[in-house]
């Protein structure tokens, strides 16, 4: 082998190199094996379990899989590498990761879907030349992280057009014992101080920090949190630093931490008083007639409860309409029912409740004004003029198109003086047509 | 010492769809599933019953009691019906004919149409999906 | 779709089902979709009315329409001739006609108009420009999709 590195020379390395990380790949386990495929390969991770046998398919074919309407080819990684499969029982979920080939999307099992790693592109080692042709074809190359030796695969090598015209190759697992002894520029931690300006390398971190927040969360930067996602990075790089730990996402747990300070205060929870006068205040002074409100993301029906019982407080004339609605189907399917626990509702809300058989509910008289619905916003039509939109930590969850159709819906349908409520972190990117009204911790927006 | 012909068999009964007399019930069935139509009619024959005619919607339903009147001893009678529905129908037949014994049937259970029904002369109601015990059971009841 | 709307299909769909084919009835994840799409070969359709328009759909492919006619009639059908269509139909009408009367109790006002059935490969059903809900089913015979499209009359 070239260049064997000592001990103290790969010291003086990561002290003097800067952390160079300009590829991440979503990591792996397959019968006790590590690997990786690059992140920008793949469309997300899952855990599934009803697979749809197709017969007359190469073995390593799992089956076809629904994934919200698609149907995607299901392949098995370890049938595919000629490794025993751990025999899943019938309600087994597998871990399964998305993959986005070039003409089409297919899921992959494995054994266990590890982490996110961050490497440096340079430090990836062809491979191993003794590996043989047919590894050398689907695999980009070798990497090491943290003690951990990486084969990565070349999804599109494996499973695009070519793979699919020829029948089942032998494709076996690759050797990473002692015999191999790649070089490599260990993942450093950066040594200069925090800086709160963006240079070129921070650049590229926070770009590699969206991209797993869309991986692990959903999370979609764009123009309306792209302001607090900046904020926040500042906060988490000098935390994170100052803890010796990875600046990057490695997982479901460093997302939610990165994600924590963003939600809107009062989610999942019924608005106090303070919050209700807070927000009160923003509306315009209304007469009797009509009043829409249409509150997307509205989960378990909190937050429509609270704004309902806001003005059926203030303006008791005022006839009110709302529509609740929600992606997630069993967090809106139970809000119609909705109970709470006498101890936690504020006395703000006692003329609005009443006392059943498993706690306090509302009365129909509040609960007759609501619709709730299960909606996606995918699926947006037009529908009646709003006089408020309540959409709190919704818009940051959607795809940057999506996010646009909405508000242009909103737009649209938003009478004049009507006020748009976004999420604490959350601000309009194109403020034309609106004049901001936003106050201490709350995002909003009145149409001109 | 008793043997197995001393006694009169317990099982033996006549076939719901007889008549005392040994005639059988003439049925008239009023569907516009031929898949209902075959199940009723079905049901009914391997009783005994002789079904002397079926109609696809309320108009040809009550155009066949008038015509096969006063050979009808039970209607069967759907609701959802295209040209006239069933309770319609069932208005005219009883207009027609005051005794006349008719039975809805139907995959609709809400409550107010099963009391307009039998407001309007229906002498019972049957909720889709049938079985055959469901079906001889109202039937005979109706019959008496 | 309004929520209070949904498990009276649900349900009607299983428990139908599950009598008159008296086998097991499997259900998957329930989804939400643009209501104009691909029909798998055979399509039965029930038009809902009264305090909202819409339509509830039937869908399956016609190998599996074939055996639940047969298992429905109690004989083996091998096309999808006039009875099997009669008895795919009054599935259909069935299973929507339990959900309007639990709707019924419930307090909406809903009623149906007769089914009509299409066959056909590669059809398209466009209609409303409504979001449907599909609840997928899998019994023996095959899958079974219900979708589910309403719309509030204002």
């Amino acid at each position: 082998m070239e260049n064997v590195f000592t001990d103290s020379d790969i010291k003086e390395q990561e002290i003097k190199k800067e952390s160079s990380i300009d590829f991440k790949m979503v990591t792996f386990t397959l019968a006790g094996k590590d690997y990786g495929i690059d992140i920008m390969k793949v469309k997300e991770i899952s855990k599934a379990g009803k697979f749809t046998f197709v017969p007359n398919s190469a073995p390593y074919v799992k089956g076809v899989y629904n994934l919200r309407g698609d149907i995607i080819s299901v392949i098995d990684l370890r049938i595919f590498f000629n490794q025993p499969a751990k025999q899943a029982g019938e309600n087994d979920l597998e871990s399964m990761i998305i993959v986005r080939l070039e003409d089409h999307v297919i899921g992959i099992i494995v054994d266990e879907i590890d982490k996110v790693v961050g490497i440096s592109s340079g430090s990836v080692q062809p491979p191993h030349p003794l590996f043989g042709d047919i590894n050398i074809k689907y695999i980009s190359g070798i990497a090491e992280n943290k003690n951990r030796l990486y084969v990565i695969l070349d999804v599109d090598a494996i499973f695009g057009e070519k793979a699919e015209e020829e029948s089942r190759i032998d494709v076996s697992i690759p050797d990473t014992s002692d015999n191999y002894n790649p070089t490599f520029d260990a993942e450093v931690q950066q040594v200069t101080a925090p800086s709160a300006d963006p240079d070129d390398r921070s650049e590229r971190e926070l770009g590699f920090i969206k991209e797993t927040l869309v991986t692990f969360k959903q999370f979609y930067s764009s123009a309306v949190n792209d302001s607090w996602i900046k904020k926040r990075y500042s906060q988490w790089f000098e935390d994170r630093y100052n803890n010796d730990q990875s600046i990057q996402l490695t997982g479901v747990d460093d997302a939610d931490s990165y994600l924590m300070p963003f939600y809107s205060p009062y989610t999942n929870m019924l608005w106090d008083e303070e919050y209700i006068n807070a927000i009160s205040q923003l509306i315009p002074a209304q007469s009797s007639g009509n009043y829409n409100i249409w509150n997307p993301g509205c989960g378990k029906g909190y937050e429509t409860y609270s704004v309902v019982s806001m003005l059926k407080k203030q303006y008791p004339e005022l006839n009110l309409k709302v529509h609740g609605s929600d992606k997630d189907l069993i967090s809106v399917a139970s809000a119609p029912g909705l109970l709470f626990n006498k101890n936690s509702v504020p006395d703000y809300y006692d003329e609005f409740m009443v006392e059943s058989n498993n706690g306090l509910q509302f009365l129909s008289t509040i609960k007759d004004l609501i619709m709730f619905e299960f909606r996606d916003l995918e699926n947006l039509e037009v529908f009646s003029r709003l006089d408020m939109v309540i959409i709190r930590d919704v818009l940051s969850f959607l795809k940057e198109d999506l996010q646009k159709r909405v508000l242009q819906v909103i737009l649209d349908n938003m009478k004049d003086n009507g006020v748009l409520i976004l999420g604490k972190n959350e601000i309009l990117p194109d403020i034309s047509g609106w004049e901001d009204i936003s106050v201490n911790g709350i995002s909003a927006y009145k149409k001109k | 010492m008793k043997t197995t012909s001393d006694f009169p068999s317990i099982n033996e009964r006549s076939p719901d769809g007889i008549k005392n007399g040994g005639q059988a019930y003439r049925v008239l069935i009023v569907d516009d599933s031929m898949f209902v139509t075959k199940q009723i009619s079905q049901i009914l024959s391997s009783e005994g019953f002789e079904v002397l005619g079926t109609a696809a919607d309320g108009v040809e339903g009550v155009e066949k009691y008038k015509e096969l009147y006063p050979n009808i001893d039970l209607v069967t009678m759907d609701i959802t019906m295209p040209k006239m529905d069933g309770v319609t129908a069932l208005e005219h037949i009883v207009e027609f004919d005051k005794d006349a014994k008719v039975v809805m049937v139907s995959a609709l259970g809400k409550q107010d149409l099963v009391k307009k029904a039998l407001l309007a002369g229906a002498k019972n109601y049957i909720v889709k999906p049938l079985d055959r015990k469901k079906v001889l059971e109202r039937v005979v009841s109706v019959l008496g | 779709m309004r929520v209070e709307y949904i498990n009276p299909f649900v349900e009607s769909a299983y428990s139908i089902m599950k009598e008159v084919l008296n086998t097991e009835v499997k259900r998957g994840d329930l989804y939400l979709k643009k209501s104009s799409q691909p029909v798998m070969g055979v399509a039965a359709i029930v038009g809902l009315a009264g305090d909202v328009e819409g339509r509830v759909l039937f869908d399956m492919d016609e190998k599996t329409a074939i055996e639940i006619a047969s298992a429905m009639n109690n004989e083996v059908l091998t096309e999808i001739d006039d009875l099997a269509k009669a008895t795919i139909t009054e599935l259909a009408n069935m299973i929507t006609a339990q959900a309007v009367t639990k709707l019924h109790d419930l307090g909406f006002k809903f009623d149906l108009t007769p089914p009509a059935i299409i066959t056909g490969q590669n059809m398209r059903v466009t209609d409303m420009n409504v979001e449907a809900l599909i609840v997928p089913f899998e019994v023996p015979m095959g899958k079974v999709e219900i979708n589910v499209a309403i719309r509030e009359r204002m």
